[in-house]
């Protein structure tokens, strides 16, 4: 098992009046390799709970453990934990201080100690994999691009510490259409030619279809579903009992299959989403994934 | 851990008399509280201003924790007030050499002690059972008279209140950043001095940066609905002395009245 999530509560301001349950009694495990969706509706506790699994957040109760260390350590073993879970968070574009493109995704390296040509080689390497031209962008200040390149940057100033897996909060919060397809996409060829594995939050039920084998649906803290993306959108009713409004081609399908049309459960969209998944899979040229 | 929650000062929202009073009532009794502790020289008079804020904690439901709570940093100054009272005091029994104690001094220093509890207390009942922002309003409501001067009362408390509402929202944003850069490997905890302030960089940058953002946002939204500073501007909550207002001021003005006066009625 490669995270593992056991028995996790967490309260803020606990022994206040402001207490705040946040999760409750929360287990899960993700192998190597895996893609998991974490779903549910706003303030059911997903940010909580990805927040524990780099060691920003130690559970009051229960444990989490990263590649068999538990994230109670401390010094240079948690700073691994970090490096091995990287964290991209909500709203990234927001930590960002440098004044070019260069040292802000150079930012982790360099905390993690690697310097000279290993770390130029490091961000021309996560700059490329996020769809950034390196050479016409690197001396830029992050503060002059698009909403989107900015995005990228923040993303990739994660995946420069090399990490093993990648979590991200509401990665496409706030972008265009047109910049959440190249999202999506690259963070898909990462996951096929880096073996990356992926855990992402989302509200938004087409990047979960684009991105996700598994879907793991919090509620009011703890975990109400957890299985395969096909079982999930099968089922109507679940999902709006889990807070979850269906995309508008979701939609549209419930509503044939309840007009009696013959539309069975894995549903045409996702079909033609988990073909496109299967061809990247089978090595078909990677593309960018489009409706 | 900072939160959402944050509470600047300690105000805690029950729902009780004292808490419904109006802000400026409340204001204008403790103004004139602080004033009384000062001027009183018995303690037959602190006995009186005790009970009062005794009753008035038990209205408010405030437990004898809050009170504990907010006389903690103050203790090392109150025990220093003591011990300096009982060694210095010129009547003292020589102990030996040039250290004499005084049971004069001790009962003068204990004095002093009470004097400046009870201060701690009466203004740890304001900001208890006032928000922050009733507590701007009452400002700007007592102050509003010296604006026939010129006294810019309107503005002063519109910069309190915006102060106020956004020290939690800057709070949680350095949390969030704090965390984001931890996540890039930055440790804010360990390390020498130097470190530690070449640490602050990653957190304070991103900080400014959202909070004029934020300040810029805050003046735009404003403008956009007509804010004109306070000339002719009508208020949501209007403040109002109900009748718990009237009965609650001259209780505390004969209160206050009685205490110093009581000295002379019983000598
Ligand atoms: N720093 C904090 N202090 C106090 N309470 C908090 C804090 N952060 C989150 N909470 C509370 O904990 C609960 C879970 O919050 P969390 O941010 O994990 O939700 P979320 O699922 O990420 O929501 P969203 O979809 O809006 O991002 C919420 O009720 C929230 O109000
Ligand atoms: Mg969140």
């Amino acid at each position: 098992m490669f995270i593992l999530v056991e028995n996790v509560s967490f309260t803020y301001l606990p022994n206040t009046p402001f207490a705040v349950q946040a999760l409750c009694n929360v287990s899960f495990a993700v192998e190597r390799g895996e893609s998991v969706a974490i779903l549910g509706r706003t303030g059911c506790g997903k940010s909580t709970l990805v927040q524990h699994l780099n060691g920003l957040l130690i559970p009051q109760e229960g444990r989490v453990v990263v590649d068999g260390v538990d994230t109670r350590v401390r010094g240079a073993a948690l700073r691994e934990v970090r490096r091995k879970v990287g964290l991209v968070f909500q709203y990234p574009e927001d930590q960002m201080f440098e004044e070019s493109v260069f040292r802000e995704v150079a930012f982790a390296p360099r905390n993690m100690g690697v310097e000279g040509e290993e770390l130029e080689n490091r961000v021309r390497w996560a700059m490329t994999v996020v769809g950034l031209d390196y050479d016409a962008l690197k001396d830029k200040s992050p503060f002059e691009l698009s909403g989107g390149q900015m995005r990228r940057v923040a993303i990739a100033s994660i995946l420069s510490m090399k990490p093993e897996v990648l979590v991200l909060d509401e990665p496409t919060a706030g972008l265009d259409p047109q910049g959440r397809t190249m999202l999506l996409g690259k963070l898909w060829e990462l996951r096929k030619q880096w073996g990356l594995t992926i855990i992402l939050v989302s509200h938004n039920v087409e990047d979960v279809a684009r991105i996700a084998e598994r879907v793991v649906v919090l509620d009011k803290g703890k975990i109400v579903f957890d299985g395969s993306v096909r079982e999930f959108f099968a089922d109507e009713e679940r999902m709006r009992q889990c807070g979850i409004i269906p995309s508008p081609l979701l939609q549209a399908a419930f509503l044939l299959r309840r007009k009696g049309f013959a539309i069975h459960p894995p549903l045409a969209p996702f079909d033609f989403y988990l073909e496109i998944k299967e061809k990247v899979l089978a090595g078909k040229r990677p593309c960018s994934v489009e409706m | 851990m900072f939160g959402r929650n944050v509470i600047i000062g300690q105000y805690i929202p029950l729902d009780s008399a004292v808490h419904r009073l109006d802000p400026r009532s409340k204001l204008l009794v403790v103004a004139l509280g602080i004033v009384t502790l000062f001027l009183v020289q018995s303690w037959i008079s602190f006995l009186f201003l005790a009970a009062f804020c005794g009753i008035l904690a038990a209205v408010a439901r405030l437990s004898f924790r809050y009170f504990l709570k907010s006389l903690r940093p103050l203790w090392i100054l109150l025990l220093l007030t003591l011990v300096l009272h009982v060694f210095f005091t010129q009547d003292g029994v020589v102990l030996f050499g040039f250290l004499r104690v005084s049971f004069e001094g001790f009962i003068k220093g204990l004095f002093i002690v009470v004097r400046l509890a009870l201060l701690v207390v009466v203004t740890t009942i304001l900001t208890l059972t006032t928000s922050p922002i009733e507590l701007t309003d009452g400002m700007e409501g007592l102050l509003s008279p010296l604006k026939k001067w010129g006294f810019p009362a309107h503005e002063l408390a519109m910069m309190m209140t915006i102060a106020l509402r956004f020290i939690p929202t800057l709070l949680e944003e350095a949390d969030r950043i704090m965390k984001a850069q931890m996540a890039r490997g930055v440790d804010f905890e360990s390390g020498g001095l130097l470190n530690r302030i070449r640490g602050l960089v990653p957190l304070l940058v991103p900080l400014f940066v959202s909070a004029f953002r934020r300040a810029e946002d805050l003046a735009i939204a404003m403008e956009s609905r007509c804010y004109r500073g306070g000339v002719g501007r009508t208020r949501l909550k209007v403040l109002r002395f109900a009748p718990r207002d009237y009965l609650f001021l001259c209780s505390a003005f004969s209160t206050f009245v009685l205490s110093l006066g009581i000295p002379w009625i019983v000598r």
